[in-house]
């Protein structure tokens, strides 16, 4: 898979993805580091959505321009990095079938090949394995969510568990459940919330259940569903557990300094 | 409403890109069909018999064997004292040929109430899901399903691993035209209907009995 | 005379979820059927090795059928003709309903016995029946609970699903006159219908089914079933009567035998189903029994216009009911709220192909695309795949476009031009994280109603990643990239 010659750095065109660039720089930075630690060089060009917005509300011709200005913008790179296996499943499969009937699908087809999920590219490609790891975290107790695009377009499950034990010392406690959706869906949370709403105070509960204090994932729009679930719940129910929610980037990368998503300057507080 | 059945078909052939209809309807379902794929089964746990069983019995069925047919009458006999019952049992119409002797137990035609056994022998079992086989020529529907406990006596040599099997022998035993009802019964009759709870014995019988003769 | 409402649901699917998630006894029930049909399917599936390899050879059969659907249906009509049988056509439902309703004056019908027919729900037959004066009894489980509750069925496979044991309980109690007994037994339950439909067996003067499957090969309806019901609906009355649809036949039974590995499988984790049933014909001269007579009728109901369409891949189903078994969306609502004879994913992508109604395309839109449906698929329906494009004809057809698509479309516009993008996203972010910095989190937000009335928002760290990135001097040229003209 190497396509460098040798001794020049992979170059990894890196994906932030809309919510990580917009609300979570934090997840790309870490993302940025992993590869770097990785040995590759990476570049962040301008870039704005994989289109899957538009793809999954009914508007593939809209998609298939967003869809063209990223291949366009991103296949001078020997691999472009997502951490998110949503958007990496979008190019890496749909890319593809929006081209099919189109004489550009070759060269649409060679580009989504090159595509990775952040976890997948450490895991599998480039074979990485941390000299030290980047953090300690086995006295936390950690659950998994996965997310449902990574894990049954991409089979993303091993892979931040094995890096996870690598990165940071620490096993996954599973919780029930865990390939079950958390409710995001897109345009589903708000068009449908209160159907969300059941789904996510399910995964919430799984997590709870599983007596997780730090719940990760790979994909940062579930995150901020499940985050912004615990901490509504914990607002009106003080009692309940503490459960925090962070991108699996910012633990393999040991970048920790960031409050929790959706924690403010307040939660810097120490909790009592 | 004939006129459906044009409209149905005009709207498939166009759909498909056909143009009209061949003229030999039996000869073209031949070509379409004349290549067998070899099937996709599940593997069995055991040899033919053993996995049978073993399937019969996860499904449900109690699992017996008797040496040669004429221990069946009173085996039968056997089976309703070690149960404390006294059943009126609905024989088959196979098993008139056979000269057996049914002295001990009280014999029907058919079914005349809830609480009847019925006896039949299957033409084949299938080891695959332990299934046993019967068909209308041989015994009729309502001494399957209309009894409260189902004997199926089955020869050791009818036994087979899979279904396509049994579809081979049905095709040489009737080689013009199948029976009307062919019968694959796995164990007793279930429901899951409340709850999604099983349970056992819904319309059709409650237990069943396969019988091996070797 | 009944205590029982009519089931009258909402229009609105959101409706329809809202009530489902605030009706307590149907919450209960969907939470004990919940995972049962999870695990179920998951131990049947990890005991055969070559489970993947039986799904696809499922598809390929599947596919096959399709390929030359007609010729299929005539060879099928054929054979069951020379067996003594009968096979009708009808393009709506309406027309099945008067066929059904010709047979059933034909043989002086005054009972009918049914077995589970998801057709007879899909044509309202029950109803038609009734109108013509003549009873019809259902006598699965399922479907006979739902007749006394005079309630649609909420999945394809478990009818009565969104039924709890108590309120099965008080049905039974309510309809049978049998005195005072208790049926707080699932068992004294199945024995009471086992008891009160054993006699409407021997009286019926005709039996209508469903079909799993038509073999063309013989003119053989296969059906599948657990409980004997079908059986005894299909063999004991003077004639038996088959609804079906065009799309259930397949080839041979060698065929057959490739669906019915992955269906029982699929649907309730069994390796098969207790009873599988073929019926070729009407009785024979040398049947031991059997109807007199023997009718398929062979509805389409727009099933033609999906061959050779984009949504062609639906006719593969084989109603396994696996895709709403693992739907959360079906697990949190339950079947009613997709107000169809088929709920849960499938249903999803067939209500608005087959009925056209004001309302169906919400079904389509009812999913988070959780892909978990296409997953268990035994014939690998991309069903994610199908109700996506539901969702783009959904916009074509629009003759107004909602706020969604507004904004849908500005962002694209804005997402086209990335550098303009990063300018303005990182001023939002920038705005954005300022007022939530403290909190880290907005509990009201506009536009996003619908999130933040059941969760906070995280609020932005602040500054876009990509202006980040690139005030902190890392950006770097891709090697050989045009610097992109817009």
């Amino acid at each position: 898979m190497n396509t460098a010659l040798p001794g020049t750095p992979l170059h990894v065109g890196l994906f932030a993805t809309c919510p990580v660039d917009l609300l979570r720089p934090s997840v790309g930075f870490a993302t940025a580091k992993l590869l770097e630690q990785a040995g590759c060089r990476v570049s962040v060009p301008p870039q704005s959505c994989c289109g899957q917005v538009a793809f999954n509300n009914g508007d593939p011709d809209a998609t298939r321009k967003l869809a063209w200005r990223i291949v366009k913008d991103f296949e001078p790179f020997d691999y472009i990095v997502l951490p998110s296996g949503s958007c990496s499943g979008m190019i890496r499969l749909h890319y593809p079938a929006l081209f099919r009937d189109d004489p550009r699908f070759d060269r649409v087809n060679r580009f989504c090949s090159k595509v990775y999920e952040l976890t997948t590219f450490l895991a599998e490609v480039i074979d990485y394995r941390p000299a030290a790891p980047n953090c300690n975290l086995a006295q936390r107790n950690i659950t998994y969510h996965d997310s449902c695009a990574g894990l049954r377009e991409l089979n993303i499950r091993d892979q931040p568990r094995q890096l996870l034990k690598q990165c940071a010392g620490v096993d996954v406690t599973e919780m029930r459940d865990t390939e079950a959706c958390c409710g995001f869906g897109g345009t589903f949370c708000v068009k449908f919330p209160a159907v969300s709403n059941r789904m996510v105070a399910d995964k919430v509960d799984n997590a709870r259940d599983a007596g997780a204090d730090l719940l990760l994932g790979g994909d940062l729009s579930c995150l901020l569903n499940i985050a912004g679930k615990i901490q509504r719940q914990q607002n009106e129910s003080p009692q309940l557990s503490k459960v925090q929610v962070r991108h699996v980037a910012e633990v393999l990368a040991g970048d920790l300094d960031a409050p929790a998503i959706g924690e403010g300057a307040e939660a810097q507080i120490p909790h009592e | 409403m004939s006129s459906c059945r044009t409209a149905i078909l005009s709207r498939i052939r166009q759909a498909l890109n056909k143009r009209g209809t061949p003229t030999d309807i039996d000869e073209a379902f031949a070509n379409l069909t004349q290549q067998v794929p070899s099937p996709v089964q599940p593997p069995l746990s055991a040899g033919t018999v053993e996995a049978f069983s073993r399937a019969a019995a996860d499904n449900g069925a109690e699992m017996h064997r008797i040496e040669t047919l004429e221990e069946l009458p009173g085996w039968v006999a056997t089976r309703a004292a070690e149960l404390g019952q006294t059943p009126s049992v609905v024989v088959a119409p196979q098993f008139a040929d056979t000269g057996l002797q049914w002295t001990a137990i009280e014999t029907l035609d058919q079914v005349r109430q809830a609480t009847d056994w019925g006896l039949a022998w299957g033409c084949a079992g299938i080891a695959e899901t332990g299934t046993v086989v019967s068909v209308s020529r041989d015994c009729p529907s309502s001494s399957l399903f209309l009894v409260q406990r189902l004997i199926v006596v089955l020869d050791r040599a009818d036994i087979v691993a899979y279904q396509e099997e049994v579809w081979d022998r049905l095709r040489q035993r009737f080689s013009g035209r199948i029976p009307r009802t062919v019968n694959l019964i796995t164990g007793p009759s279930r429901t899951a209907d409340v709850e999604q709870q099983i349970q056992i014995g819904a319309h059709g019988p409650k237990w069943t009995d396969y019988v091996i003769v070797d | 005379m009944s205590s029982v409402q009519p089931y009258v649901p909402n229009k609105d699917f959101i409706y329809r979820a809202a009530d489902a998630l605030a009706d307590s006894h149907l919450q209960q029930a969907l939470a004990k059927a919940g995972r049962g049909f999870v695990d179920k399917r998951s131990a049947a599936v990890t005991r055969v090795p070559n489970f993947e390899a039986m799904r696809d050879r499922a598809r390929a059969v599947r596919q096959k059928a399709l390929q030359d659907l007609d010729i299929y249906l005539l060879h099928f009509e054929k054979k069951v003709t020379e067996a003594g049988g009968q096979v009708h056509w009808a393009e709506t439902p309406a027309q099945m309903r008067e066929i059904v309703l010709q047979l059933c004056a034909r043989h002086s019908a005054t009972r009918v016995t049914k077995g589970k027919s998801m057709v007879g729900e899909e044509v309202y037959l029950n109803e038609a029946l009734e109108k013509a004066g003549i009873t019809p009894f259902e006598t699965d489980l399922g479907e006979y609970i739902l007749q006394l509750a005079k309630e649609p069925p909420s999945h394809i496979v478990a009818p009565a699903l969104h039924k709890t044991r108590a309120q099965i309980q008080d049905l039974f109690l309510h309809h049978h006159a049998l005195g005072e007994r208790d049926l707080s037994a699932v068992e004294a339950i199945v024995d009471e219908a086992r008891q009160v439909i054993r006699d409407r067996f021997l009286r019926a003067d005709i039996g209508i089914t469903g079909a799993n499957l038509l073999i063309a090969e013989t003119g053989t309806v296969a059906i599948a079933t657990n409980e004997g019901n079908g059986d005894l609906t299909a063999t004991l009355p003077r004639a038996h009567i088959v609804t079906t649809t065009i799309d259930r036949v397949v080839p041979t039974w060698e065929d057959a035998s490739a669906i019915l590995r992955v269906l029982a499988r699929s649907a309730t984790g069994q390796q098969t189903t207790t009873y599988t049933s073929f019926f070729t014909g009407a009785r024979g001269d040398t049947d031991k029994d059997g109807p007199e007579a023997f009718h398929v009728v062979l509805l389409d109901n727009r099933r033609s216009q999906l061959l050779g369409s984009e949504y062609q891949e639906m006719l593969h189903c084989i109603r396994c009911g696996a895709c709403m078994n693992h739907c959360p969306v079906y697990q949190a609502v339950g079947g009613h709220t997709y107000d169809s004879v088929y709920p849960g994913p499938m249903g999803a992508v067939l209500t608005p192909l087959l009925r056209h109604r004001d309302g169906d395309y919400q079904l389509p839109n009812a999913s988070t695309f959780c892909g978990r449906c296409e997953s268990v698929c035994p014939v690998k329906i991309p069903l994610p795949d199908l109700m996506r494009k539901l969702r783009n004809r959904e916009q074509q057809e629009a003759r107004f476009k909602g706020a969604g698509y507004w904004i849908t479309k500005v962002f694209c516009a804005l997402a086209a031009s990335p550098r303009l993008y990063r300018a303005l996203t990182s001023i939002g972010t920038k705005l954005a994280a300022a007022l939530g910095a403290r909190r880290g989190r907005f509990s009201k937000l506009p536009l996003l109603g619908g999130w933040t009335a059941h969760r906070d928002f995280p609020a932005p760290q602040g500054g876009s990643f990509q202006s980040q990135w690139r005030r902190n001097g890392k950006a770097q040229p891709p090697v050989g990239a045009c610097p992109a003209g817009d």
